[in-house]
């Protein structure tokens, strides 16, 4: 269990809670709509080749940020990011608008890849063992190099739950972490960690559909 | 009918135990109303993506996508059925998925021409399971056809004559009826009489007649039928 001893002063404590939810926005000159997405999928359904270069181009950057957090090193970003789209077209077929959006629908290709890579890795005898030395468990830039397991043991016990919540499905999505393991890396208890998962996606839902 | 709201989202994470999975699995499979409530939650889930620092792709990734593309030449899989997205609950029968993978592959690599059953043959399959059957009726018209639809989401379509030369038939899905019917959404297009498609999250099925290979919306409708109990 990785330990944790460095203390955050008042002032830092404040600045974070001050922190704003980043989200990151790009506006291109047309804002494609989801239907828009659902058409381009139908069109790739048809093999109609223009359709898939329109799928690439709204979602290959989304897809490959989410491989590059999961998996850290560029090369295998890329790597996913390709079988992804392969598996798209492979598989345009199988989208189906009930079950969600088409970025939904792609990035849970994607997500699968990474954490098949994720748990071969692990799998795999390594040099050193510890969080800190985890790459999936990295905060996105530009937050401090800590731990965000540890941050959301400091959360737990300052009360910044919706922070520790936070934490904790980032750690669960883009580490891969089931919640067994999420509960010895944290030392919350079993029942502590899905519940607060849970607050945690409930929040994520709330801000998509007020 | 009492939604098990709260643990959909337990659902959605995967951490449900084998009962409560079971119960809300089989809640799922008749209440539209928590099925859309799942598809947000992940939608949900996945906009964790949406807050995630900005980084370049890799120049000259699309060119060795197309270069992949090009080297893999494998077979493409068109006009299949609509069926489920991949989720991330995990598969209950992890064997089942196995199977379902080999059959998949089988189905990409075998060359073997997919031959159509005959109408009469998968009518009758059809008609033996427990099906709610409804006409498929042009206004004004004499039937052109039926639906053969089955619970689980899978339904049959069974058209009287094959389409004109040169053209197929296309089945679309539309999660409302009347003026708020929504988009179309392909299902599946058959050059022959008979195609299975998934109705789950429609309101409708409506057949068109489209130019081989079909098409993005429909340009000739035949008609258009309610799913019983939509």
């Amino acid at each position: 269990m990785p330990s944790f001893s460095a203390a955050l002063l008042p002032s830092e404590l404040r600045a974070r809670e001050r922190r704003p939810v980043r989200h990151t926005v790009v506006m291109p000159a047309t804002l494609p709509t989801g239907l828009d997405h659902q058409q381009l999928i139908v069109q790739l359904q048809h093999g109609q080749e223009e359709a898939f270069k329109g799928l690439y181009d709204a979602f290959a950057g989304v897809t490959y940020r989410v491989c590059l957090r999961m998996l850290v090193s560029p090369e295998d970003a890329e790597e996913v990011l390709q079988d992804t789209f392969l598996r798209l077209e492979a598989q345009a077929h199988r989208y189906d608008p009930a079950r969600g959006t088409v970025q939904t629908f792609v990035l849970t290709i994607a997500h699968h890849l990474c954490l098949e890579r994720l748990r071969a890795r692990r799998a795999r005898p390594q040099a050193r063992d510890g969080a800190f030395e985890d790459p999936a468990f990295d905060l996105p830039a530009p937050s401090p190099p800590r731990d965000p397991l540890d941050q959301a043991r400091i959360d737990a016990a300052l009360g910044s739950l919706p922070e520790t919540d936070r934490l904790l499905l980032e750690g669960m999505f883009f580490g891969g972490y089931t919640h067994a393991e999420l509960t010895a890396r944290t030392g919350l208890p079993l029942g502590t960690v899905k519940s607060r998962l849970r607050r945690a996606l409930l929040g994520l839902r709330e801000r998509i559909t007020p | 009918m009492t939604h098990p709201t709260e643990l959909l989202p337990g659902y959605v994470l995967g951490d449900l135990t084998g009962p409560e999975l079971e119960s809300v699995e089989t809640h799922l499979s008749g209440c539209a109303d928590c099925r859309a409530e799942v598809a947000r939650l992940r939608d949900a889930l996945f906009s964790l993506a949406d807050d995630l620092p900005d980084a370049a792709l890799p120049s000259g990734a699309w060119q060795r996508l197309q270069a992949r593309r090009t080297v893999s030449a494998v077979p493409r899989r068109s006009h299949r059925p609509l069926s489920v997205a991949p989720r991330l609950q995990r598969p209950r029968w992890p064997w089942l998925a196995a199977a379902a993978v080999v059959v998949l592959a089988l189905g990409v690599i075998t060359t073997r021409p997919f031959t159509e059953p005959s109408q009469q043959a998968t009518a009758a399959q059809w008609e033996a399971q427990s099906v709610r059957r409804v006409m498929l009726t042009a206004q004004g018209s004499e039937p052109f056809g039926t639906l053969f639809v089955r619970p689980d989401g899978q339904a049959l379509v069974v058209l009287t004559r094959p389409a004109p030369t040169g053209q197929v038939y296309q089945a679309w899905g539309r999660r409302g009826n009347g003026p708020d019917a929504g988009v179309p959404v392909s299902l599946g297009l058959t050059g022959g009489t008979v195609m299975q498609v998934g109705w789950r999250g429609y309101a409708s099925v409506g057949i068109s007649v489209e130019p081989a290979g079909g098409s993005p919306a429909p340009t000739q409708p035949l008609g258009r039928v309610a799913l019983p109990g939509s």
